[in-house]
């Protein structure tokens, strides 16, 4: 799994804003942002804040009912997410947000917004050690993935994942 | 839109507050503590609101700042305040109260990590009445929720409100406040500890930071070996 450092980085990246380097306080390793107006401390009050710098509102939702999501599942990343241990657990997340986006194209219905960002390049190294298998397993989760990868702002300099375009197996995985 | 929550759930007060000042009205429906709310998660961690059919906030800083519905002054400061209560204040206080429910007896360690925490909000506080401007938050009633059984009750954390003195004229001046009074009469309902009791060793503990949690357990198996 990426740090949330390097996420960070990433989505300053994509957003075309500075961040600078993130150092981590305390022992629940918030992250902290030290930047010309202030430090901000915390995952989701550095995304958000790095989002209005670039004036890209949209992505921190256009009304309380969106905002109220993204907010829950940034709070889910720095609180769920990085805090799992074992593998069983990343399994149980990877199935979690698999059905969350079963009737979903992205986080937000049918945008992108600051969620896929951050879950993008939070799971980015996990999904790419999945096996074609699993890939089918998690198959909306594999969907989304696939639409993030398309956009080459977003995947940067990370290769691309493959994933297979016909059915591998049949009857166990459903 | 529907509010689930287990009786005698603290975190329950977050989401009753701020309807209550947002003018939102709220249905409850009384679930069990074990009780799957959200189809998609495979944890029972309540309450939850379900703003409309299937769509479920379960984050209940995301859903009682979606009830308070205000405009912020200060949005990133308030967005600080809250990731510090959900990533540090919230699993640190939980885990103090959930080993207290289970085994009866103040567990030091924990109890003293609660006040590492408390010692920095109180210098946060200081010459302040709310935590972020000059209005309640989200912030402030997040932040009070989570505290308000260090406070009142049978799971107190004694010596706070002296050794915290700002935090403790925060916490009292907001206490007086109607609609977090009636939060807790709803939640509460006198002063029943057995649901509360239920509810901390029922709900999920929420995760430790993975380095801090190797030192310090405090997931449900190992809090049980205490008591026996």
């Amino acid at each position: 799994m990426a740090t949330t450092g390097d996420t960070i980085q990433s989505i300053s990246a994509y957003l075309g804003v500075k961040c600078g380097k993130i150092t981590y306080d305390g022992p629940e390793k918030i992250p902290v942002m030290k930047g010309k107006t202030g430090t901000r401390k915390g995952f989701t009050t550095i995304l958000k804040h790095l989002a209005r710098a670039a004036e890209k509102q949209n992505l921190i939702g256009e009304n309380l009912g969106e905002k109220a999501v993204v907010d829950q599942w940034l709070e889910f990343k720095t609180c769920y997410i990085d805090r799992c241990g074992a593998e069983k657990d990343t399994n149980q997340i990877l199935k979690e947000l698999n059905t969350y986006l079963s009737d979903k194209v992205y986080f937000l219905s049918h945008r992108v917004s600051l969620i896929d960002l951050a879950l993008y390049y939070t799971l980015y190294t996990t999904i790419k050690e999945l096996t074609f298998y699993d890939k089918q397993k998690y198959l909306h989760l594999s969907r989304w993935f696939n639409n993030m990868q398309q956009s080459n702002s977003i995947r940067q300099s990370s290769l691309y994942i493959t994933f297979s375009k016909t059915q591998l197996y049949s009857g166990s995985a459903h | 839109m529907k509010l689930y929550t287990d009786p005698g759930n603290f975190q329950t007060l977050k989401l009753l507050i701020s309807a209550e000042i947002g003018k939102k009205t709220v249905d409850i429906q009384e679930v069990k503590s074990e009780d799957h709310v959200v189809p998609y998660l495979s944890s029972n961690k309540l309450p939850v609101l379900e703003v409309y059919p299937n769509k479920y906030l379960f984050s209940c800083n995301a859903a009682g700042r979606f009830l308070l519905s205000q405009d912020e002054d200060n949005e990133s400061a308030v967005d600080q305040w809250l990731d510090w209560e959900s990533a540090c204040l919230y699993p640190s206080v939980f885990s103090y109260l959930a080993a207290y429910a289970n085994s009866n007896k103040v567990d030091n360690e924990l109890a003293q990590n609660v006040k590492t925490l408390l010692k920095h909000l109180d210098n946060e506080l200081k010459g302040k009445e709310t935590i972020v401007g000059d209005n309640i938050t989200i912030a402030d009633v997040a932040l009070w929720s989570t505290l308000y059984p260090l406070w009142k009750g049978k799971f107190v954390l004694k010596g706070c409100d002296n050794d915290f003195q700002v935090v403790n004229g925060w916490f009292t001046s907001l206490s007086d406040h109607p609609a977090f009074q009636k939060a807790v009469s709803v939640i509460f309902k006198g002063d029943d500890s057995v649901a509360m009791k239920t509810s901390l060793t029922q709900q999920p503990a929420p995760l430790r930071h993975i380095e801090d949690s190797k030192k310090q357990p405090v997931q449900k198996q190992q809090v049980q070996k205490q008591t026996n």
